[in-house]
């Protein structure tokens, strides 16, 4: 019994040692809620839900069936895609005044995004990418800080 | 006899007989056959001794023979040596020492070194000749502080301490270092122009002197044709010394000219950084040129994702644009057709790569002319231009074909893949 109390205290304390919560990305993480409607890169946008851009740019796609269209609204620029029937999100870059659903924005600290999105992550010259499947957030870290944010989906 | 008498016969005895015996040593030794131990021979001679020569006293006609074998002396070495000699049954032992008594010899050389300029003795020799290992130094230290002519005495020794000096005279000069010419950037002139700067893109330099005058010799150069001649420039400094060096100069059609000068303006240094950056990441030493480039494709075909972008003010200064379009793709990783064409022209220019920025079309499944506009690369290649176009590539794999856009010519594109005016731009063939 004196047995199983020691090892049951011996893995708490392990256990407590080892508490720090890991923190781990999720394409869920790249959502973006404007105007209480939740938009995510690769999800379909065909009858865009914010409707209140700033200026619109449909152009001929090199790469995609249809036209390539870009969104310009007053915190970000919505850029899609089209499969040749539907348009789908294909990258979202917040301006400066709009936080990332954790709460990061242009101007935090680097500290700040790893705290909020965790040590699980890659580099590319100055961006830290977090990336889950084919949907990654990326922060471009100008001397510790971002500078810029950018939500984006790769297509297969 | 009193014995006064009988001691002083005693004593006269005894100086006889001292005197008798010694006398009779002596004659025995003038008489008597001895060794003789005292031979020497120069070291790296032959050996030129007879077998009485090792002898004392030996009668006239005295027929002597070496019992020790004369050639078993290496007489390379310094050393002492037994030699016997027989005289009928007997033997003589004695030694025969390799000596070194031959001072080294050398032949120097007169020269002219800068003021304050570093002289090592060894400078000074033209070679020596000794049997031994030889040093050489100076006589004493010389202080070559002034202009003018300086005789230094230089001392050569050999490992017996034999020695010789030899003069040689030292010109100390204030300048001797000819100006160096350093081409930075290859030079690429418009067909047809009249005038050239051969001197662009080149960093001269002079350690000590001004540099009084440059001049260059273009007379194989055609500005009128496309092709690449050699020039010879040449920089003479105030002290008269003079230093040429040949460079290869391009002349090459507009396209061409434009493009490389944007990249070697050094005003379009934005994007540097992020250059030397990724060519750090995907570029090693060992790599071939083709191995670079095939790099430098593959990193643009996986890292980039191709996004249309708002900004199309390419039309505009569209060559000096290369530098801001790169900037923009190196910090996000996406955007059009000339931000693909942009990273290229700048990751390819790290390997001194002639290149062409193309402004043609390229197909379009949606587009109803099926032709849109559409930028990419010519680059030259072991003298021969080819095509380099990651992003075909990647818009290929959108529909899961493959198809390969890396250094291809002509004829596997025009009017496929991609159209442009022939005559704006260099052929594959």
């Amino acid at each position: 019994m004196k047995k199983t109390i020691s090892l049951f205290l011996i893995l708490s304390f392990l256990m407590g040692c080892s508490a720090k919560p890991q923190v781990s990305f999720t394409k869920e993480d790249a959502s973006l809620t404007v105007e209480s409607k939740t938009i995510t890169p690769g999800m379909k946008y065909t009858t865009p839900s914010i409707p209140d851009w700033v200026t619109f740019t449909e152009l001929t796609s090199c790469a995609y069936k249809g036209n390539d269209k870009v969104y310009e609204y007053d915190d970000f620029t919505l850029y899609t895609y089209s499969d040749g029937t539907d348009d789908y999100i294909l990258s979202i870059e917040l301006n400066s005044s709009l936080s990332t659903s954790k709460g990061i924005k242009i101007g935090s600290t680097k500290e700040a995004v790893l705290k909020a999105y965790g040590e699980e992550y890659t580099t590319k010259i100055l961006n830290v990418i977090y990336t889950d499947g084919q949907v990654n957030i990326t922060f471009l870290i100008v001397e510790d800080k971002v500078s810029a944010i950018s939500l984006n989906y790769r297509p297969e | 006899m009193s014995p006064r008498k009988l001691r002083k016969s005693i004593k006269n005895s005894l100086i006889l007989t001292v005197v008798l015996g010694a006398t009779l040593l002596a004659v025995i030794s003038l008489t008597t056959i001895r060794a003789n131990a005292g031979l020497q021979s120069e070291l790296g001679q032959a050996i030129n001794y007879s077998p009485n020569d090792f002898l004392i006293n030996e009668p006239k006609d005295t027929q002597a023979t070496f019992v020790t074998d004369l050639a078993s002396i290496d007489v390379h070495h310094l050393g002492s040596y037994e030699i016997e000699v027989k005289v009928g049954t007997k033997t003589y032992s004695s030694t025969l020492k390799i000596v070194d008594t031959v001072a080294p010899t050398a032949i120097v050389q007169d020269v002219s070194i800068e003021i304050n300029g570093t002289l090592t003795p060894e400078t000074l020799i033209v070679s020596t000749s000794d049997e031994s290992e030889t040093t050489i130094s100076f006589k004493s230290e010389p202080k070559l502080i002034t202009v003018g002519n300086h005789e230094i005495i230089v001392v050569v020794s050999d490992t017996s301490g034999n020695t010789s000096e030899y003069p040689v005279n030292v010109e100390v000069v204030f300048d001797k270092t000819a100006p160096v010419i350093v081409e930075e950037r290859q030079l690429y002139i418009l067909v047809g122009s009249t005038t050239v700067d051969y001197w662009d893109m080149v960093n001269v330099s002079d350690a000590k002197s001004a540099v009084k005058s440059l001049e260059f010799n273009d007379q194989q150069v055609n500005l009128k044709k496309i092709g690449v001649y050699p020039v010879t420039l040449s920089a003479t400094d105030e002290a008269g010394n003079t230093s040429s060096v040949t460079r290869n100069v391009n002349v090459v059609r507009e396209s061409t000219y434009y493009t490389m000068r944007s990249l070697n303006n050094p005003l379009n240094n934005k994007a540097d950084a992020f250059v030397d950056a990724v060519i750090a990441e995907i570029i090693t030493d060992d790599m071939t040129q083709t191995e670079k480039m095939r790099a430098i494709y593959e990193w643009l075909l996986n890292e980039m994702v191709y996004q249309t972008d708002l900004s199309h003010d390419y039309a505009i200064d569209t060559y000096n644009k290369l530098d801001d379009y790169a900037l923009i793709s190196f910090t996000k990783f996406k955007g059009h057709c000339f931000h693909y064409a942009a990273m290229a022209a700048l990751l390819l220019d790290t390997l001194d790569l002639e290149m062409t920025l193309v402004e043609g079309e390229g197909y379009s499944s949606t587009a109803e002319s099926h032709f849109v506009i559409h930028f990419w690369i010519l680059v030259k290649v072991d003298g021969h231009y080819v095509h380099f176009d990651p992003l075909y590539e990647y818009l290929y794999l959108k529909y899961s074909t493959h198809k390969d856009f890396f250094l291809v010519k002509d004829a596997q594109i025009f009017d496929i893949t991609h159209r442009w005016d022939k005559s704006l731009y260099p052929s594959t063939q």
